[in-house]
């Protein structure tokens, strides 16, 4: 079981710094999380140049609001709220999709058909990885902002349940339906 | 799939995170043991986490990321307020330095001295006018004015007549020209002349 990746070293003292002002502090802070803040906007808008332009604008929305943070979440899950709540109202203005509630969400399971059956695992391992790009797209911005958050960033449910802000029951419902419905989808692309 | 697969399908996810109870995980890893098909369906679980961290690792380098983020915070302007609690912030650091706690020691003896001597200066004025003096050197009754209360003694206080005691604070000669004595129930100072001095 992997455990959710934990910053080390002087953050605090960084944070400390860039709450007064320390730009050059503050730049160690985006040069140690420019990944995952790219990464959470990517779970959301699935599109390599708003997420970086909406990574940037969570930098800077934190650099204005340093203050308020007070570590009772850590910095990281700070982060990562701020920048996925910027990919939800991006998507929102957009218009792309129509965002679904933590209630809706607790009906999904309902959606997902037989999980049993045959492994998806019927084409190459090289194959594998194009057809999950492709599988990530059919997912809604929730399920693949929760699953992303999960397996690439290692946050916990509660750490999710903080960066997505719905109920722990809705990150859990949410992943179970994630992951069924990329394994379904997995199974749709693969070579008759 | 049995009934008792789907309620395991539930928790494989959890599972395979390490969200479960002790005793659910147990029940789980018991049930893995005996079924096939929910074994495949935990592989497949495990599978997928390990192609979608492989391709989000595969995500181009972020170029220029760090840089153009710091050209943007430049022209931030913090809020009023944040602004305001940060140059407090910078205020208190510099008092905590040794140069800062000299200075404040300095502005405070500073202070202390334009508050406190003017009020310490009336204060002991104050005190030399309503404190008892010995009268020295009165050998004679003086007449005094209508008005005067009566000198009686030399060496001890004069009686206004009403229970307080005015003081004789200074005679000048032994045939004393001037007389002035305070009364401090009414807080006045009395300057009394002789007949012919005024």
């Amino acid at each position: 079981l992997r455990k959710p990746v934990r910053p080390e070293g002087n953050e605090a003292e960084l944070i400390a710094r860039a709450k007064k002002g320390d730009r050059e502090a503050f730049g160690a802070l985006v040069k140690r999380y420019e990944h995952r803040v790219v990464g959470v906007a990517l779970a959301v808008v699935h599109n390599q140049d708003d997420a970086l332009e909406l990574a940037q604008e969570t930098f800077v929305r934190a650099y204005e609001n340093l203050r308020s943070f007070e570590s009772r979440s850590s910095f990281s899950t700070w982060l990562y709220r701020i920048a996925a709540n910027l990919a939800v109202d991006f998507w929102r203005r957009e218009g792309r999709h129509n965002v679904l509630r933590g209630e809706d969400a607790e009906s999904e399971l309902s959606k997902i058909s037989n999980a049993s059956g045959d492994s998806f695992r019927v084409a190459s391992q090289g194959e594998l990885g194009e057809r999950l790009g492709k599988a990530l797209k059919e997912l809604t911005p929730e399920h693949r902002a929760v699953i992303l958050l999960r397996e690439v960033e290692g946050l916990s449910y509660d750490e999710i349940s903080e960066v997505l802000q719905c109920p722990r029951g809705t990150v859990m419902s949410r992943l179970h339906y994630a992951r069924n419905r990329l394994r379904e989808i997995l199974k749709e692309f693969a070579p008759n | 799939m049995a009934a008792h697969c789907e309620e395991i399908g539930l928790m494989l996810g959890p599972f395979e995170d390490g969200e479960l109870e002790p005793h659910e995980m147990q029940e789980v890893a018991r049930h893995l043991a005996v079924c096939p098909a929910c074994e495949r369906l935990l592989d497949d679980y495990n599978l997928i986490g390990r192609e979608l961290r492989a391709e989000m690792a595969s995500q181009p380098p972020l170029e220029d990321f760090a840089q153009a983020v710091a050209v943007r915070i430049k022209g931030v302007k913090r809020p009023l307020a944040t602004r305001i609690a940060q140059w407090m912030d910078q205020g208190v650091d510099r008092v905590r330095s040794p140069i800062g706690l000299g200075s404040l020691a300095a502005v405070a003896a500073a202070l202390t001295i334009l508050i406190v001597t003017p009020y310490a200066r009336h204060h002991f004025a104050h005190r030399a006018l309503t404190a008892p003096h010995q009268v020295l050197a009165v050998s004679q009754t003086v007449n005094p004015a209508p008005e005067a209360p009566q000198l009686v003694a030399s060496g001890s206080l004069l009686n206004s007549g009403q229970g307080s005691p005015a003081v004789i604070s200074r005679l000048e000669t032994a045939t004393p020209s001037v007389a002035m004595w305070s009364d401090p129930r009414n807080d006045t100072t009395v300057i009394w002349l002789p007949e012919g001095k005024q």
